[in-house]
C-alpha cells in the first residue's frame, strides 16, 4: 500500500513512463516530464481517510502567518485590563497561582497595570493600545482571539507547540503538512517559504521542518542576505547561459542511461534539475523589490535591500500573489522580561514600530487586490506575558515573564468572520475564561479553512498515524465568516 | 484547470486503491453507501474481523471496553461471545441477524443514554454497514495469533528451487523461490565496473580506485570477487561508513539541543562505534557495551565511553526550565530508542496509555524506564558525567599548522623587505598634519552600576570604587568641531586596574564593549534634543576571537568588543560614523558605552577623541612622540629617530599588521591543541536506584503506582538470576530467546545494502509495521546471525555468533546482490519498489556519501579517520541567521575548519542539532534529535541546486579537473575516459563519450573567448590549484567535472 505523498507522486509518475515504454523513450516522454509539477505535487486526490488532499471546498488558498517570536505582551497590545491597572503592585490573589509553573518570576511578584493608553475601535468595540495605531484602522477586518491560550511556557516547547502541536522536536511543522496536503500552486517555487527578522530569542529550523514528513515538504528559508534560497546562485564564472549548457548535458547523459537501465528515478532526477533550474530565475524575481512602485514601500515602509520585517511583509504578498502556499515570517525580538534587551517601553515600542505599519499595509494591500478572501493572515506569538512584573519599574528594567494560559491573535482574511472579538481572559488577563481557543483548536480551524479535516490529514509513522493536532484540537466555528 | 488536475489524479489513485490497499473495505464501502443502514449488506463481499471489524473496536469501542476499562464487563479486546446481553435482555450480537443484535441498536440508537460510542461523532454508515454484514455472515472471530515478529525465529530449510543454477548461497534460494512464485527471473549480474562500485560503496561509503578497479577487471580468478569484499570488509573506512548509519540510531550530535544548543564534546563514543564496526565487535558485545558497559565489572575506559549510546540525549540550556522534566524527557527518549534501536518496537506509544496494538501495558512501558531511571545524569545545564580521554592523534592539521606558520613567516619577511618604501608613501599621505585626533574633555560621566570616575591629566577618565558586575558608562563632551566624521575610543592600562586593566574584571583585566552609543546636539543650543548617530563601521588594534570590533556598534548588545588575551595594553578602537555630525557651532556629544556581560567585563580607563578626517585610511591614530617626529623632515632625522619610526611604522602597516595576526592566530591554535583535553558524556548509575512509579497520562506530575524494573510479558521472560538493572537488560535483550532483536539488526544491514528492508518498517516490527516480504529469508538469516550453522566445508571452529563482517559477506555474496539494477516494462508494472529483487538495489546515497565521493574522486579527501568534529565551509551567518548569538561560548558563528580539515568525511561534520549541515539536511540527514531508524529517499531541486552549486562540491569540481589534466593522459578522449572512469568506475560509452568531449569543446571555446570568467570559476575553494595549468582549458574540465559529479548514475549506488 502506498504510504506516502511521495510515493503517489512516483507512482504516477511510474506509471506515465510505463505508458510511455511502450513507443520508447525520447524526447517526447522527456519533455513531458519536464512539466511535471514536481513542487506542485498533485496528490489532491480525497481517495479515503489518512490520504492528502482537500476534503471538502477550501475558503483559503494561501495562508501568511506574521510568527512574533518572544512572547508579545498581550497585556500591553490587545488585552484592556483595568482591574490590573487598579490593582498595580499588589500580590495576585492566590488561588489563581495554584498549580501554575512559572518560567523565572517568583510567585510574589507584583501585578503590573498597562502604562499604555487604549481606546475602542471599530463596530467590535476592540480595545487598542496605543502602539498599534495603524492596526486600529483595520480592525474591521479582523477577528481578534483573545482567549486563546497554550501549554509550554518555554520559547523551545513553546515554539514547537504553536508550529507542529507539539513540544518536542521531530513532528511536522503546520506548513509541511498542508504542503503534504495541498501542494502548491507554483511549479517553480516551493509550496512553503519562511523568512525571518529581528534579533532575540533563537530560531530552530524544525519549527518549519517536515519532521517524518517527505523533505520535500519542509519550509524552505528564503534569506535576505546572500543566496535567497541556499544555493540557487551559480558560482563567479558560471553564467545563466553556461549553466544551461551544463544541465544540457547532465540531461542528455541521464537520458542515455535511462536507455540502458529504464528506472523511473532518473526520470525524476531529470525533471528536479530542470526544475532548479527554472528557480534560479523565479526566485531572484519574486524576491526583486525594487521595481515595486514607491507609493507601494511608502504604505508598507520598505527599503529595497535592507533586511527588515516591512520588506518580508512586501515580498509575502508577492509570494502568495505566485501560489506559494504558506509564507511564515518570524519576527523576533518580544521577549520582554525587563533589562536593556528586551523591556516593555524601549523594545516594545520598536518591536510595535517595526510590525504595526507594515502588516497593516500587507493586508490593505491584499484587500486592494482582491487576495484577502483568499488568503488567511495570522499575527501572534508562542505565548503572551504575565500579568505581574519583572525587573523593576525604571522604563529599561520593566518587563513581564512568558505566559502561555491566556493571550490574544488576530486573523483577518480567508474566510475568518471579519470585525470580531472572539473570548477573552479573566480580569487579571491570566486565564482565558470564555470561548477559549487552544493551540490545537486554531490549528484544526486553518487547516479547515483549507478544505483540509484535521482528523483526517494524516500520516503514518512509527506505527502510529500522527495529525498536526494530535489527538486534539475542534474547528472554531464563530471564527468562520 | 485546477479542477481537471483533481479528477485526472483521482483516477490514477482509485486504481492505485483497488491493486494496493484493502479495497474489499472500499467496495463494501460503496455498497453499503447504495443500499443504506436498514437494508443489509449485499452477498458476495467477505467481512474480515482483522481487517474491518477490529479497527473499528479499536479506534470507538477500545476506551470503556478495552485493556484498561471494562464497562459493563465488557471488552472487546479479546475475543468475546455475542451472547453478552449487559443489562439489556438483548445479546450482543446474534448470528446472521444483525438487526436484532443489541450492538447494532445502540450504534444506530438517537437516545443520547443508550448510544454507542457515548462521546465523539458516530459511527459512520460504512462503518455500521461493516459491523451489520460481519454479523450476518457468521460474526467470525478467529483465534489470536500470535504476532508473528514476537515468536521466536526458527531456522527454515531451504526453499526448492527449479533454476538450480543461479542460486550462490541460501539467501538466493529463498530470493528466487519467490520469483518463480511470481513467474520472474531474475537479472543477469552486473557488469563488473559497475559491481565494484557498488560494492564499494556499500562497504566503505567511497568509489573505488581506479587502481582497484582494473584490478579486479584483469582478476580471472573464481575468487576475484570476493577478494575484492575481503579487502573492504578489512578497510578502515568500512567501520566509518557502517558507523555513520548507527549514529542516526544513536542520535550522535555535538550539541546539546533544544534552542540554546550549546556543542558538548561526544565524538569519543563516534570513534568506539567506529572502533567497534572494524574490529568487528559481536553484536551482542556491541550491544551491551553501549547500554551497559558501566555497569560491566571492571569497566575499561573504552566500555565507559560506549554507554555514550544513552547520553546523546537532548540537554536543556534554557533558563527557567524544569531539571525534573527535562531529565525525564531524557529517560523516556532512552527507552524510546531503545525500542527502537533492538527491539523494533513503538514502546513510547505506551508513555501515556496501553499501547492500542502491540502488547504493551502503561504499567510495563514504566518498567522498561525503571531500567533507565537511575543514571546520574541531570536534565539542565549539566553535562556530567564525563570521563577524560587520551588525546586524539591530530597530526595532519599539526602538520599542516607548522607548514602554514613557515609560509606566513616568509611572507613576513618578504613584506618586511619593502617597509621603507611603504613609510615613504604613508609619511607622504600623513604630512603635512599626522595626528587627525582631537581629544575630547570628558566634562560629566556617569556610571549606572555607581563606579566613580577620575579625571587624568593625559584627558583620560579611570573608573575607580564600586565594581558593578554590569555597568553603562553615560559621559558628556564638547566638541568645537564643525564636522565629525569618526571617534577614537582608547583603552588604557592602569595600574589601579586588575591586572594592570585596561578593563576591570579580576581575573585578567579583560572587558567586553558590548555598545557604544553616540548622540549629538548642536553645541550652545540647549533646546534641540539630542539626535542618535549611526556608526558605519568599526575597527580596532586588536581584537579578541569573537570579540570584533564591529561588534561595538552593529546595534546588538549581546555581541562586543574585546581585547583578550592581550591585556594590561593600550587598546583602540576607530568607529567611523555614518553621516558625519556637522554643526556650525560644534557639536555637545553624549557617549555610552554598554558592557552587559556580566562578571565586571567594564571598562577601567578610557580616553575619547573625535576628528574630521573624511579619508578613512588616515585615522590610525599616531602617538605624541611619532607625530613630533613626522614633524622633522625627513633628511635631517638621526640615526636613533629613523629607527624609532620604522619601529612604529611596522606596528602599523596593514601587511605586516595582517600577517601577525595569523601568525599570532596560527601560534595559539597549536598552543590550544597541544593543551586541548578532551572528554565524553557517559553514563553512571546512582548508588541508591530512583522509585520509578507509573506516570498518570505520561504526566511527570501525576505519579501513579510504584513500579520495578521488568520487561514486557510478550517477550521472553527476564531471567530470574538476572541482575535488574541496565545490564541485565542489555543482556536479556540478546539472549538467543528472544525473537526481536537479531531479526530487528539483520533487517537494517539488509536494508543498507538492498534500500528496503525486508520488513520495509524498519523502526516498528509490531502489529502496525509491514509484513515481511520474505519472512523465512528473514528468520535465517536472523538464526544465521546468533546461531551460525558450522560450515560444511571446513573443518575448522564453527563460526562466532553475531559476527557482523560475516553476516554483511554473507549478504554481498549472494547472487542477488549481484543482480544488475536494469528494470524492464514487466519488472516495473509487478514490482515498482523492487521487493521481490528480481534486479539489483539501486538508489540516491546519503548525503554524506556525496560529499565524500565528491572529495575522493577529487583527490581532496582527507581519509584519516576519528578525532573531534570539523567544520568544513559552510554558508556564512547561517548560526547568526537563526539568532544564536553567544560569542562567549563560541557559538554565534561556525568556525570555519582550515587546511586538510576542510576535507575530512561527512561523519566528522560538527553535527549541531538547530542547525544541520544545509547540504546533509537537503539530501533528508536527520537532525538527530531523536533515534532515526531510516531516513527517508527524496529527490528535489533544492537537491540539484545544492549538487550544482555548494562550494565544496564546486571545490571537488575544480580539483577533478586539475587532476584529469595532471593524470589523464593526452587527448580530450582519454582525458573524459579517465575522468568518467573516476567518477563512474565504468568507460563512458561512444554516445556518452561524444556528448562530453562536445560539451568540452564548447566550454573551452567560450572560456578561450572569456578568461576573466575562466578565472572566476576557477577561485572556487582553497585548495591549491598547480601552476602551469591553461586556465580556458581547466575552466572547461571544470565545468565537465561539475556535470559528472551530478549526472544520476554518480548520485546514486547501483
Amino acid at each position: 500500500m502506498p504510504t506516502s505523498h511521495l510515493d503517489h507522486l512516483k507512482l504516477s509518475t511510474r506509471r506515465k513512463f510505463l505508458q510511455q515504454c511502450g513507443t520508447g523513450m525520447g524526447a517526447l516522454a522527456l519533455g513531458s516530464l519536464m512539466n511535471e509539477k514536481l513542487f506542485a505535487t498533485p496528490a489532491r486526490g480525497a481517495i479515503g481517510a489518512g490520504l492528502p488532499g482537500p476534503h471538502f471546498a477550501p475558503k483559503a488558498k494561501n495562508i501568511i502567518y506574521l510568527f512574533q517570536s518572544g512572547g508579545p505582551s498581550h497585556l500591553d497590545l490587545f488585552d484592556y485590563k483595568p482591574e490590573l491597572i487598579k490593582r498595580n503592585g499588589q500580590k495576585i490573589p492566590e488561588e489563581i497561582l495554584k498549580n501554575i509553573r512559572l518560567a523565572q518570576i517568583g510567585k510574589n511578584a507584583a501585578l503590573l497595570g498597562s502604562r499604555y493608553q487604549f481606546r475602542q475601535h471599530g463596530q467590535s468595540g476592540v480595545w487598542l493600545s496605543e502602539l498599534l495605531p495603524h492596526l486600529a484602522t483595520i480592525v474591521e477586518d479582523v477577528a481578534f482571539v483573545q482567549g486563546f491560550y497554550s501549554e509550554a511556557f518555554n520559547h523551545d516547547p513553546a515554539t514547537l507547540f504553536m508550529n507542529t502541536g507539539a513540544q518536542l522536536s521531530g513532528r511536522p511543522s503546520m506548513g509541511s503538512w498542508m504542503s503534504y496536503g495541498l501542494g502548491s500552486e507554483n511549479k517553480d517555487l516551493p509550496a512553503f517559504v519562511v523568512m525571518s527578522t529581528g534579533a532575540g530569542q533563537p530560531l530552530t529550523n524544525n519549527s518549519w521542518g517536515s519532521g517524518f514528513l517527505p523533505t520535500v515538504h519542509q519550509g524552505v528559508q528564503l534569506r535576505s542576505q546572500g543566496d535567497p534560497v541556499l544555493f540557487v546562485s551559480n558560482p563567479p564564472g558560471m553564467g545563466a547561459q553556461r549553466r544551461r549548457e551544463s544541465l544540457d548535458a547532465v540531461r542528455d547523459l541521464n537520458g542515455m542511461r535511462f536507455d540502458v537501465l529504464r528506472d523511473p528515478e532518473i526520470a525524476t532526477r531529470i525533471a528536479s534539475y530542470e526544475l532548479a533550474y527554472r528557480m534560479q530565475t523565479s526566485v531572484p524575481d519574486v524576491m526583486d523589490i525594487s521595481k515595486e512602485p514607491a507609493a507601494m514601500h511608502e504604505a508598507y515602509a520598505t527599503t529595497p535591500g535592507r533586511a527588515s520585517f516591512a520588506n518580508n511583509c512586501l515580498l509575502a504578498r508577492r509570494l502568495v500573489e505566485r501560489g506559494v502556499r504558506f509564507v511564515q515570517l518570524y519576527h523576533r525580538g518580544w521577549d520582554h522580561h525587563g533589562g536593556p534587551d528586551g523591556n516593555l517601553v524601549f523594545d516594545l515600542k520598536k518591536r510595535c514600530l517595526e510590525t504595526d505599519q507594515p502588516a497593516v499595509a500587507l493586508i490593505k494591500d491584499l484587500k486592494a487586490r482582491g487576495l484577502l478572501d483568499e488568503t488567511l493572515v495570522v499575527w501572534g506569538g508562542e505565548f503572551g506575558r504575565t500579568p505581574m512584573m519583572q525587573g523593576s519599574l525604571s522604563p529599561d528594567q520593566l518587563g513581564r515573564d512568558h505566559h502561555p494560559h491566556g493571550y490574544t491573535v488576530w486573523l483577518a482574511g480567508g474566510g475568518i468572520k471579519p470585525g470580531i472579538v472572539h473570548g477573552k481572559t479573566d480580569d487579571f488577563g491570566f486565564y482565558a475564561t470564555e470561548n477559549k481557543v487552544h493551540v490545537h483548536d486554531l490549528h484544526a480551524t486553518i487547516l479547515h479553512l483549507f478544505g483540509l479535516d484535521h482528523t483526517k490529514l494524516t500520516y503514518r509513522f512509527q506505527g502510529r498515524d500522527f495529525r498536526l493536532t494530535d489527538v486534539h484540537g475542534e474547528v472554531v466555528k464563530p471564527l468562520l465568516a | 484547470m485546477r479542477k481537471k488536475a483533481v479528477n485526472s489524479f483521482n483516477l490514477k489513485n482509485r486504481f492505485s486503491l483497488i491493486r494496493f490497499s484493502g479495497w474489499m473495505w472500499f467496495l463494501v464501502a460503496l455498497v453499503v453507501l447504495i443500499a443504506g443502514p436498514g437494508d443489509g449488506v449485499a452477498g458476495g463481499v467477505a467481512v474480515d474481523f482483522e481487517r474491518d471489524i477490529k479497527p473499528i473496536f479499536i479506534k470507538r469501542c477500545y476506551e470503556c471496553h478495552g485493556p484498561e476499562k471494562q464497562k459493563g464487563d465488557l471488552r472487546l479486546d479479546r475475543k468475546t461471545e455475542g451472547g453478552y446481553t449487559g443489562k439489556s435482555d438483548k445479546p450482543l450480537w446474534i448470528v446472521g441477524q444483525s438487526a436484532k443484535s443489541q450492538m447494532v441498536e445502540r450504534v444506530l440508537s438517537s437516545d443520547a443514554d443508550e448510544q454507542m460510542p457515548p462521546r465523539g461523532e458516530r459511527l459512520s454508515v460504512q462503518q455500521v454497514g461493516l459491523l451489520r454484514a460481519w454479523i450476518d455472515q457468521g460474526a467470525a472471530w478467529p483465534e489470536e495469533q500470535k504476532h508473528w515478529a514476537f515468536v521466536k525465529p526458527q531456522r527454515p530449510s531451504l526453499p526448492g528451487v527449479k533454476n538450480k543454477r543461479w542460486p550462490r548461497n541460501p539467501i538466493d534460494s529463498f530470493i528466487l523461490a519467490r520469483l518463480e512464485r511470481e513467474k520472474l527471473a531474475p537479472s543477469p549480474e552486473a557488469d563488473r565496473a559497475v559491481l565494484i562500485r557498488r560494492l564499494t560503496l556499500d562497504l566503505t561509503g567511497l568509489p573505488p580506485a581506479l587502481g582497484e578497479v582494473d584490478a579486479f577487471l584483469k582478476d580471472g580468478s573464481s575468487q576475484a570477487y570476493e577478494k575484492v569484499v575481503d579487502r573492504l570488509l578489512a578497510s578502515d573506512h568500512y567501520g566509518e561508513h557502517f558507523a555513520r548509519g548507527w549514529l542516526d540510531l544513536a542520535r550522535y550530535a555535538d550539541s546539546n539541543g533544544y534552542q540554546v544548543d550549546l556543542a558538548r564534546s561526544m565524538w569519543p563514543y563516534r570513534q568506539w562505534v567506529i572502533n567497534a564496526y572494524n574490529q568487528n565487535m559481536p553484536f551482542d558485545r556491541f550491544t551491551v557495551e553501549q547500554l551497559a558497559g558501566d555497569l560491566l565489572p571492571n569497566a575499561t575506559l573504552d566500555q565507559k565511553i560506549a554507554t555514550g549510546f544513552h547520553r546523546n540525549t537532548k540537554i536543556n540550556d534554557e533558563g527557567g526550565g524544569d531539571e525534573e522534566e527535562y531529565r525525564i524527557k531524557a529517560v523516556k527518549d532512552r527507552v524510546a530508542t531503545t525500542g527502537t534501536t533492538w527491539l523494533g518496537l513503538t514502546v513510547m506509544c505506551a508513555e501515556c496509555h496501553t499501547h492500542k496494538y502491540d502488547p504493551i501495558s502503561q504499567e510495563e512501558y514504566y518498567r522498561l524506564y525503571s531500567f533507565f531511571n537511575s543514571t546520574a545524569d541531570r536534565g539542565n545545564y549539566n553535562l556530567e558525567p564525563t570521563v577524560s580521554v587520551p588525546a586524539p592523534p591530530m597530526e595532519c592539521v599539526g602538520s599542516y599548522l607548522r607548514e602554514r606558520r613557515a609560509s606566513v613567516q616568509r611572507e613576513l619577511e618578504a613584506v618586511e623587505k619593502r617597509l621603507p618604501l611603504e613609510q615613504q608613501a604613508w609619511e607622504a599621505k600623513l604630512s603635512p598634519q599626522p595626528d587627525r585626533w582631537v581629544p575630547l574633555n570628558l566634562t560629566h560621566a556617569l556610571s549606572t552600576g555607581g563606579a566613580v570616575f577620575t579625571n587624568l591629566p593625559d584627558h583620560s577618565i579611570l573608573a575607580t570604587g564600586i565594581n558593578p558586575t554590569y555597568d553603562t558608562y553615560q559621559i558628556e563632551a564638547a566638541s568645537g568641531l564643525k564636522r565629525i566624521t569618526a571617534v577614537l575610543l582608547e583603552v588604557l592600562p592602569d595600574p589601579s586596574l586588575p591586572q594592570n586593566g585596561p578593563g576591570r574584571w579580576g581575573q585578567t583585566g579583560n572587558f567586553i564593549l558590548d555598545e557604544l552609543g553616540l548622540t549629538a546636539s548642536p553645541l550652545g543650543d540647549a533646546v534641540s534634543p539630542p539626535e542618535t548617530v549611526f556608526f558605519s563601521k568599526a575597527t580596532a588594534d586588536w581584537e579578541q576571537k569573537y570579540y570584533r570590533a564591529e561588534h561595538a556598534v552593529d546595534r546588538n548588545p549581546k555581541t562586543g568588543w574585546a581585547i583578550g588575551p592581550r591585556f594590561g595594553e593600550r587598546h583602540f578602537l576607530i568607529a567611523e560614523l555614518k553621516m558625519p555630525v556637522a554643526f556650525e557651532s560644534g557639536a555637545r556629544l553624549g557617549f555610552r558605552l554598554d558592557s552587559y556581560h556580566g562578571n565586571n567585563h567594564v571598562v577601567g580607563r578610557l580616553r575619547l577623541s573625535v576628528t574630521d578626517e573624511a579619508d578613512a585610511s588616515k585615522l590610525w591614530p599616531l602617538p605624541r612622540d611619532i607625530v613630533e617626529l613626522l614633524a622633522i623632515p625627513a633628511g635631517s632625522r638621526s640615526l636613533e629617530q629613523q629607527r624609532q619610526l620604522a619601529a612604529h611604522y611596522r606596528t602599523v602597516s596593514p601587511g605586516i599588521r595582517a600577517l601577525e595576526q595569523e601568525l599570532f592566530r596560527l601560534k595559539e591554535r597549536e598552543s590550544e591543541l597541544a593543551k586541548k583535553k578532551f572528554a565524553t558524556l557517559v553514563m553512571s548509575e546512582l548508588a541508591q536506584p530512583r522509585p520509578t512509579f507509573v506516570q498518570v497520562r505520561g504526566n511527570f506530575l501525576e505519579k501513579g503506582k510504584p513500579v520495578q524494573p521488568g520487561t514486557p510479558a510478550v517477550l521472553p521472560p527476564f531471567p530470574e538470576n538476572e541482575v535488574a538493572n541496565r545490564l541485565g537488560l542489555a543482556r536479556w535483550l540478546v539472549r538467543p530467546d528472544n525473537p526481536l532483536t537479531a531479526r530487528v539488526a539483520v533487517n537494517r544491514f539488509w536494508e543498507r545494502l538492498f534500500g528496503t528492508g525486508i520488513v520495509k518498517t524498519s523502526e516498528d516490527f509490531g502489529k502496525q509495521g509491514e509484513l515481511p516480504s520474505h519472512p523465512e529469508l528473514l528468520d535465517w538469516l536472523a538464526c544465521e546471525f546468533m546461531q551460525p550453522a558450522p560450515s560444511p566445508r571446513s573443518a575448522a571452529a564453527p563460526p562466532r555468533a553475531w559476527d557482523v563482517k560475516r553476516l554483511v559477506k554473507l549478504m554481498v555474496m549472494s547472487a542477488t546482490y549481484r543482480q544488475s539494477a536494469a528494470v524492464d516494462a514487466r519488472r516495473l508494472e509487478l514490482d515498482p519498489y523492487n521487493r521481490l529483487l528480481a534486479r539489483g538495489p539501486r538508489f540516491r546515497m546519503d548525503a554524506e556519501m556525496i560529499r565524500d565521493q565528491a572529495l575522493a574522486v577529487s583527490g581532496l579527501l582527507n581519509p584519516e579517520i576519528g578525532g573531534p568534529s570539523v567544520f568544513p565551509v559552510q554558508v556564512p551567518n547561517l548560526w547568526k541567521e537563526l539568532g544564536f548569538l553567544r560569542p562567549e561560548i563560541g557559538m554565534d558563528e561556525w568556525p570555519t575548519s582550515e587546511g586538510p580539515e576542510l576535507y575530512r568525511r561527512g561523519l566528522y561534520t560538527f553535527w549541531r542539532r538547530v542547525c544541520t549541515y544545509p547540504t546533509f539536511a537537503t539530501f533528508d540527514a536527520p537532525s538527530r534529535e531523536l533515534c532515526t531508524a531510516r531516513r527517508p529517499r527524496t529527490d528535489t531541486p533544492l537537491q540539484a541546486l545544492a549538487a550544482l552549486n555548494e562550494p565544496t562540491l564546486l571545490e571537488a569540481a575544480r580539483v577533478l579537473a586539475q587532476r584529469v589534466m595532471l593524470q589523464g593522459g593526452s587527448g580530450a578522449e582519454r582525458q573524459m575516459d579517465y575522468a568518467f572512469r573516476l567518477c563512474l568506475a565504468r568507460v563512458p560509452t561512444r554516445r556518452e563519450r561524444q556528448r562530453l568531449v562536445g560539451l568540452y569543446e564548447q566550454q573551452l571555446k567560450g572560456f578561450q573567448a572569456d578568461g576573466k570568467s575562466a578565472e572566476a570559476l576557477l577561485g572556487a575553494g582553497s585548495a591549491a590549484r598547480p601552476a602551469g595549468l591553461d586556465a580556458p582549458k581547466l575552466a572547461a574540465w571544470m565545468v565537465v567535472a561539475n556535470v559528472l559529479l551530478n549526472l544520476d548514475e554518480t548520485l546514486t549506488k547501483g
